[in-house]
C-alpha cells in the first residue's frame, strides 16, 4: 500500500507536468496541479516505515521511509501543496503560468523523490532534477535579474552536482555500496573518508547556503514567483541537510576537525548573513538572508555530532523540530510577501495582516508558544552536551536569537502594506489567503500538537519560567534596541549609503568572471578575436588572458588546419616509440 | 551451413545487398530505394535480436572461410561484437529513416544511399570480426565508403575535408596494416576467442610488443580522434546530418574506439597490457583529448563543429575506461561506448533539424528554437544533460563507472580529468539549452521551410525522440536484464574473472 502510494507520489506529478506541456491549459489540469502533492501528504501522515529495493531502477535503488524522511516528506509534500494552491492564484492570469507549472510540478517531483530515496545515486538523481527545474522557477520573469540570479544559479548547482557525484562515486567504490543503511559505520571505516566528508560538505553546503557557498540564495529567492520562492526557502535548501544526514557518519566517532570547520562555518554563517540581511531593501531578499542565517544555525547544531558522536540523538531530534519549524515559519513570510503586494485599503485589514505576520516572523527567533522555543530548546539542550564550548554556544544562541529579531523587525519593516506594492493584485486572492493563514496558524498550533503528543523530551520543551525567560528576554531587549535605534538609522540611511547588493560577495566575483569570460568569448563568438578585444580593454587581466588565449589559439590553429599537423604527427610516432621502447 | 551461419551471414548481408541494388536503381526510384532501405535496416535489427537471443541460449554463431594459407575471415558473434552490432543496427534503422526524409529531394541520392549502406555493412562487419585480419578489412572498407559520404555535397568544402579525412584514414590504415603483420609474423593468427595473448606469450619481445601496441593504438586512434589524430573529424562536419550522425555514433569514430577495446581486451588482454605497463599510455591520450576536445568546442560557434568537438572529447572517454584497467573502467568506457551513440547521434538529429528547417546553424542563431521545434530541441536537452552526465541520464551511469574506476585503480588524477570534461561540458551545453528555451526567438528565422504538419516532417521528428527516449530509459532503467549496463557487465565479467 505504501509503495503503491509512493509510486503515485513520484509519477502522478511528472504525468500532471506532462500534460500541462501538451495539453492545453484547462482548469481541471490546474486543479489537478495544484493539489499534485496530496499523495505524498498521505504517505507521509499514513504510509508505514518500509525500504523496498527497486532493482531496476538506475543502479538498484532503495526507495522507502524511516522518521527521518517522514518528517522530510510531511513538511515537504505539505509546503509543495500550499504553494500549489497559492501558486494557483498568484499566476491566474500570468501568460507563461503554464511553463511555471512545468518546472514547479518537476521541481516537486525531485523534491519528493529525495525524501524517500534511501541510496547515494537515487538521492542524487531526485537532487539533480529538483536542482536543475529550479532553473525554470527562478528565471520565470525573464526580467535581467532574474536571468542574473539564475546564472549565478546553474553555475553553483552544477558545480554542487559534480562535487556530489565525485564524492557518492568514493562512498561507492570505498565503502562498498551507496546504499545509506549502515552508511556511517561503513564510511567512518573506510579509507578516504576526508575526502567523502569534505566533498559532501561543500556539495550539499552549496543547497544549504552556507557562507561563502551562499552567493546564488539572495539573488535566486527575490528573484522567483512567492510560490517557489517559499518552497526553496522552505524546504529545497533543507534538502542540502538531509543528504548530510543520510551520508555524514554522525553518531559514530568523534570528527573534531571537521566539526570545528562547521562549528565555525555556522557561526560565521548565522550572523553574517544576518547583518547583511538587515540591510536588504527588497523583503524577499531580507528572508534569503534570514534563511542563510538559520542555515548557519542548522549547520551548527549539526556539527555538534560531529565533535561529540554521544550528542547525535538529541542532535537529530533537534534537527528535525528545527526543519519543520523554519519550512513552516519560513514558507508563511514568503507567502505573506505576495499578499502584501496586494492593496489593502482598509487599515484594520493592514493592522490584521501584519498582526498575522508577527507570529511566524517572531516563531523565527524562538519565541514562547511556537515551534521554534521547542526548535531552539533542542538545540540549547544538545549543545550543552558540548562540555568546553558550551558556555560559548549558550551565547552564540543568544545572541542569534537578538540578531533573529532585528532581522524579522526589518522584514516586517519591507514587508509593511503601504511602503511599496509589488505586484499589480488588486485584492489578495482567498487561494493565496488559505494557505498563508493555515502556515501562519501552524507555526504556534505545531507547538502545541508536539507538546500535546509528547512528541519531545520535556527536559527541553517544556514551558518553564525559566525557559520562557531565557528565550523572550533576547527578543524583548532587540525590540527596545530597535525601537531606540530608528530614529538615527532612518536619518543616516536617508541618503541611501548603507546598501550591499543582493548577493554581496557575488557581485565582485561575477564581475571578474565576466571580464575574463567577456575577452575569451567576444561579442561575435569567434574565438581568434579574444586577442584584440582583450588589447582594447587595457586592464591587465584582460591583457593577460589575451595573450594566453591568442597563443593557445595559434597552437590550436597550427594543429588543426596545416601540413604542420604532419610534422606534430610524426614526432608524436617518435616520442611514442622511444616510450614504448624504453 | 547450420542456422546459426545462415542468421550471422544475414546481419552483414541485409545491407549489403539492398546497398548493391540500390546503385542499379533509377534515381527518381524514391519509393523502391527506401523501400529497400527501410526493410533492409528492419530486416537487420530482427537478425541482430535473433543472434542475441541465440547467444543469450549459449548457441554458437562463427562463419569462418580459409582466404590462404593460415589466414581466415571469420565472423563471431560474441557479447562485444553484438553489444556493437546492436547498436549500429538499431541507429541505422533510425539514421536511414532520418535521412529518407533529410535527403527529399536532393541530387545523387543513389550514390549516398547506396554507400549509406555500404558504411554499415562496413560496421557491421567490423563488429563481427573474430580475428584481427577480418577486422582490418572491414576496418578499411569502411574508410572507403564513408569518403563519398563526407564529400556528398561536393562543394570545394567538402573535397577538402575529404582530402584529409582520407590522408589521416588511409595512413592510419596503413600504420594498423603494419602493426599487425608484424604482430601475426610474431604470434600466429589472433582470434577474438576470449584468450588473448598474455597466456602465451611470457616475457619474449616486450619491445616489439610494446611498439606494436603503439603503431595500432595509432592506427585506431586516427578513427578515434584521438588528439593530436583528430584534425579530420570537425572538419568531416561540412558532410550531411545524417552522415555525421553516423560518422560520430555508430560507424567511424566509433569503429576506432571499439578497435580499441578489442586490442586491449581481446588482442593483448588486461594481464599483458599490465605487466608490458602500456595502459598508462591509452590513459593519458584519452585524458589529453577528452580535456582538448571539450576544451575547443568551448569556442566554436557553428553548431555543427562544437558537437564534432564534443564527440572528440567523449569519444575518449571510451578509452579512458578501457586504460584506467580494472573491471569498474572497463564497464564505464563498455557502455559508454552505447550511451555516447545514443546521445550523440540525437544531438546531430537535432542540429540536422534546425538547420533543415530554420537554417539555423550557428549557437548565436538557436534564440528560441525550443518554442519552435519543441520535440526536437526537447530531444537535444536530454541528450545533451546527458553529455555533462547528469543523472537520470545514460550519460551519468557512464560517467559513475569511470569515476568508480578511476577510484578502484587508484588513478586519482583521471577523476580531475572526469570533473574538469563534465564542468566544460556543461559549460558548452548549457548555453544552447538556455538559449533555446530561455531566449525569446527572433522576428524571422535564417531560412524556414514549412515541412508537414509537426514541427519539421515526421521522418526528421521521430528518429531524435526516440533517442532521447532511449537515452532517458538506458540511464533510468539502467538495472533491467539486458541493458547496455547489464550487456558490459556480462563482458567485463569474462575478462577479469577467469
Amino acid at each position: 500500500m505504501s509503495e503503491l502510494l509512493l509510486a503515485i507520489m513520484l509519477v502522478v506529478p511528472l504525468v500532471l507536468a506532462a500534460a500541462q506541456g501538451l495539453v492545453p491549459r484547462t482548469g481541471w489540469l490546474d486543479h489537478l496541479t495544484a493539489w499534485a502533492a496530496l499523495p505524498g501528504l498521505l504517505l507521509a501522515l499514513w504510509g508505514n516505515d518500509f525500504s523496498h529495493e527497486v532493482p531496476w531502477l538506475l543502479l538498484g535503488s532503495h526507495l522507502g521511509l524511516d522518521l527521518t524522511g517522514r518528517i522530510f516528506l510531511g513538511l515537504t509534500a505539505g509546503l509543495w501543496l500550499a504553494a500549489g494552491v497559492y501558486a494557483k492564484a498568484y499566476l491566474a492570469d500570468d501568460p507563461r503560468g503554464c511553463q511555471f507549472q512545468v518546472f514547479f510540478l518537476v521541481t516537486m517531483t525531485g523534491n519528493l523523490g529525495v525524501t524517500v530515496a534511501q541510496d547515494g545515486v537515487s538521492f542524487l538523481t531526485f537532487f539533480t532534477v529538483m536542482s536543475l527545474a529550479a532553473y525554470g522557477l527562478i528565471v520565470h520573469d525573464r526580467l535581467a535579474a532574474s536571468l542574473r540570479a539564475g546564472k549565478v544559479y546553474i553555475v553553483m548547482t552544477v558545480t554542487g552536482e559534480t562535487l556530489l557525484l565525485v564524492a557518492m562515486v568514493l562512498l561507492a567504490v570505498q565503502t562498498g555500496s551507496v546504499q545509506f543503511e549502515g552508511l556511517a559505520q561503513r564510511l567512518t571505516a573506510s579509507a578516504g573518508r576526508d575526502w567523502i566528508i569534505g566533498l559532501l560538505l561543500a556539495g550539499f553546503g552549496i543547497k544549504l547556503g552556507i557562507m561563502p557557498l551562499h552567493v546564488w540564495l539572495p539573488l535566486a529567492h527575490p528573484a522567483a514567483p512567492t510560490p517557489a520562492s517559499a518552497v526553496l526557502s522552505g524546504v529545497m535548501i533543507k534538502t542540502g541537510l538531509l543528504g548530510l544526514l543520510r551520508t555524514l557518519p554522525l553518531g559514530t566517532e568523534s570528527f573534531t576537525q571537521w566539526g570545528k570547520l562547521c562549528l565555525a562555518a555556522g557561526i560565521a554563517t548565522c550572523f553574517f548573513a544576518a547583518f547583511i540581511g538587515t540591510l536588504q531593501r527588497n523583503p524577499k531578499a531580507v528572508l534569503a538572508y534570514s534563511s542563510i542565517s538559520q542555515m548557519g544555525l542548522i549547520l551548527l547544531i549539526l556539527a555538534l555530532a560531529l565533535i561529540a558522536p554521544a550528542a547525535w540523538p538529541m542532535v537529530g531530534t533537534a534537527l528535525l523540530v528545527w526543519v519543520v519549524h523554519h519550512g513552516l515559519a519560513k514558507s508563511a513570510l514568503f507567502f505573506g510577501v505576495g499578499i502584501a503586494g496586494a492593496s489593502m485599503r482598509a487599515a484594520p485589514l493592514r493592522g490584521l495582516f501584519m498582526t498575522t505576520m508577527t507570529l511566524p516572523a517572531l516563531a523565527l527567533t524562538g519565541l514562547p508558544l511556537t515551534l521554534g522555543f521547542t526548535a531552539k530548546g533542542g538545540a540549547k539542550y544538545a549543545s550543552a552536551m558540548l562540555e568546553p564550548s558550551s558556555g560559548m554556544l549558550a551565547w552564540v544562541f543568544l545572541l542569534s536569537t537578538a540578531s533573529t529579531t532585528l532581522l524579522v523587525l526589518r522584514f516586517l519593516w519591507t514587508v509593511w502594506p503601504t511602503s511599496s506594492p509589488i505586484h499589480s493584485h488588486n485584492r489578495p486572492a482567498t487561494g493565496m489567503l488559505v494557505p498563508w493563514a493555515i502556515l501562519c496558524m501552524s507555526v504556534s498550533g505545531s507547538f502545541f500538537f508536539v507538546q500535546f503528543r509528547q512528541w519531545t523530551d520535556p527536559a527541553w520543551s517544556s514551558l518553564t519560567a525559566s525557559a520562557v525567560w531565557t528565550s523572550s528576554w533576547p527578543i524583548v531587549a532587540a525590540i527596545a534596541f530597535a525601537a531606540l535605534m530608528i530614529r538615527p538609522l532612518k536619518r543616516w540611511q536617508t541618503g541611501g549609503r548603507i546598501c550591499i547588493p543582493e548577493g554581496d560577495i557575488c557581485g565582485p566575483i561575477v564581475l571578474l568572471a565576466n571580464w575574463i569570460l567577456r575577452s575569451c568569448n567576444p561579442p561575435d563568438g569567434k574565438f581568434p578575436v579574444a586577442g584584440k578585444v582583450a588589447l582594447a580593454h587595457p586592464t591587465w587581466v584582460h591583457h593577460f588572458s589575451g595573450i594566453i588565449l591568442r597563443k593557445f589559439d595559434e597552437l590550436a590553429a597550427l594543429v588543426e588546419n596545416d601540413t604542420i599537423a604532419a610534422l606534430i604527427f610524426a614526432l608524436l610516432a617518435v616520442v611514442l616509440l622511444l616510450i614504448s621502447l624504453g | 551451413m547450420t542456422p546459426q551461419q545462415w542468421l550471422l551471414l544475414g546481419v552483414v548481408a541485409s545491407s549489403l545487398i539492398p546497398g548493391c541494388f540500390i546503385f542499379l536503381l533509377g534515381e527518381r526510384r524514391a519509393t523502391l530505394r527506401s523501400l529497400l532501405n527501410m526493410g533492409g535496416a528492419a530486416l537487420k535489427v530482427g537478425l541482430v535480436l535473433a543472434v542475441l537471443w541465440g547467444v543469450s541460449r549459449g548457441q554458437a554463431f562463427e562463419i569462418r572461410y580459409g582466404l590462404v594459407e593460415g589466414i581466415d575471415f571469420v565472423l563471431r558473434a560474441d557479447s562485444l561484437s553484438l553489444l556493437f552490432v546492436t547498436l549500429s543496427a538499431g541507429l541505422w534503422f533510425l539514421t536511414t529513416m532520418y535521412a529518407i526524409g533529410y535527403l527529399e529531394d536532393s541530387p545523387n541520392r543513389n550514390r549516398f544511399f547506396g554507400f549509406f549502406s555500404l558504411c554499415v555493412t562496413a560496421s557491421t562487419g567490423l563488429a563481427l570480426a573474430g580475428n584481427l585480419l577480418t577486422f582490418l578489412i572491414f576496418y578499411e572498407m569502411l574508410t572507403l565508403t564513408t569518403y563519398p559520404l563526407v564529400v556528398h555535397r561536393g562543394t570545394e568544402d567538402s573535397l577538402r575535408s575529404g582530402r584529409w579525412y582520407l590522408l589521416f584514414s588511409l595512413s592510419g590504415g596503413g600504420v594498423l596494416l603494419l602493426a599487425i603483420v608484424w604482430l601475426q609474423s610474431l604470434v600466429g593468427p589472433i582470434e577474438f576467442d576470449g584468450q588473448p595473448l598474455a597466456a602465451s606469450f611470457q616475457g619474449q619481445a616486450d619491445g616489439q610488443l610494446r611498439l606494436i601496441f603503439v603503431m595500432m593504438l595509432a592506427g585506431f586512434g586516427v578513427k578515434a580522434a584521438l588528439v593530436p589524430l583528430h584534425i579530420w573529424l570537425p572538419m568531416a562536419m561540412v558532410a550531411p546530418a545524417p552522415v555525421s550522425a553516423l560518422l560520430h555514433a555508430v560507424a567511424v569514430v566509433k569503429a576506432g574506439a571499439f578497435g580499441i577495446t578489442r586490442l586491449v581486451l581481446d588482442v593483448y588482454g588486461t594481464d599483458l597490457c599490465d605487466r608490458l605497463n602500456l595502459l598508462p599510455l591509452l590513459t593519458f591520450c584519452a585524458a589529453v583529448t577528452i580535456i582538448y576536445g571539450s576544451f575547443r568546442a568551448l569556442f566554436q560557434d557553428d553548431l555543427k563543429r562544437r558537437l564534432a568537438f564534443s564527440t572528440v572529447s567523449q569519444v575518449s572517454y571510451i578509452a579512458l575506461g578501457i586504460g584506467v584497467s580494472g573491471p569498474l573502467g572497463a564497464i564505464g568506457g563498455i557502455i559508454h561506448l552505447v550511451h555516447q551513440g545514443m546521445m550523440k547521434i540525437t544531438l546531430f538529429f537535432a542540429a540536422g533539424n534546425l538547420a533543415e528547417t530554420l537554417g539555423v546553424k550557428k549557437v548565436a542563431q538557436m534564440d528560441g528554437t525550443g518554442w519552435r521545434m519543441p520535440g526536437t530541441m526537447a530531444a537535444f536537452t536530454i541528450a545533451a544533460l546527458g553529455m555533462i552526465g547528469m543523472p537520470p541520464t545514460a550519460g551519468f551511469i557512464s560517467k559513475w563507472y569511470l569515476a568508480g574506476g578511476a577510484v578502484e585503480a587508484g588513478n586519482w588524477w583521471v577523476i580531475g580529468v572526469l570533473v574538469a570534461s563534465s564542468v566544460l561540458n556543461a559549460a558548452y551545453f548549457l548555453p544552447l539549452i538556455y538559449a533555446a528555451w530561455f531566449r525569446p526567438p527572433p522576428e524571422q528565422w535564417p531560412a524556414e521551410r514549412e515541412r508537414g504538419r509537426f514541427e519539421t516532417s515526421f521522418l526528421l521528428l521521430f528518429p531524435p525522440l526516440v533517442t532521447a527516449a532511449l537515452t532517458l530509459l538506458t540511464g533510468l532503467l539502467a538495472g533491467l536484464p539486458f541493458s547496455p549496463l547489464d550487456w558490459a557487465e556480462f563482458i567485463v565479467r569474462q575478462e577479469y574473472l577467469p
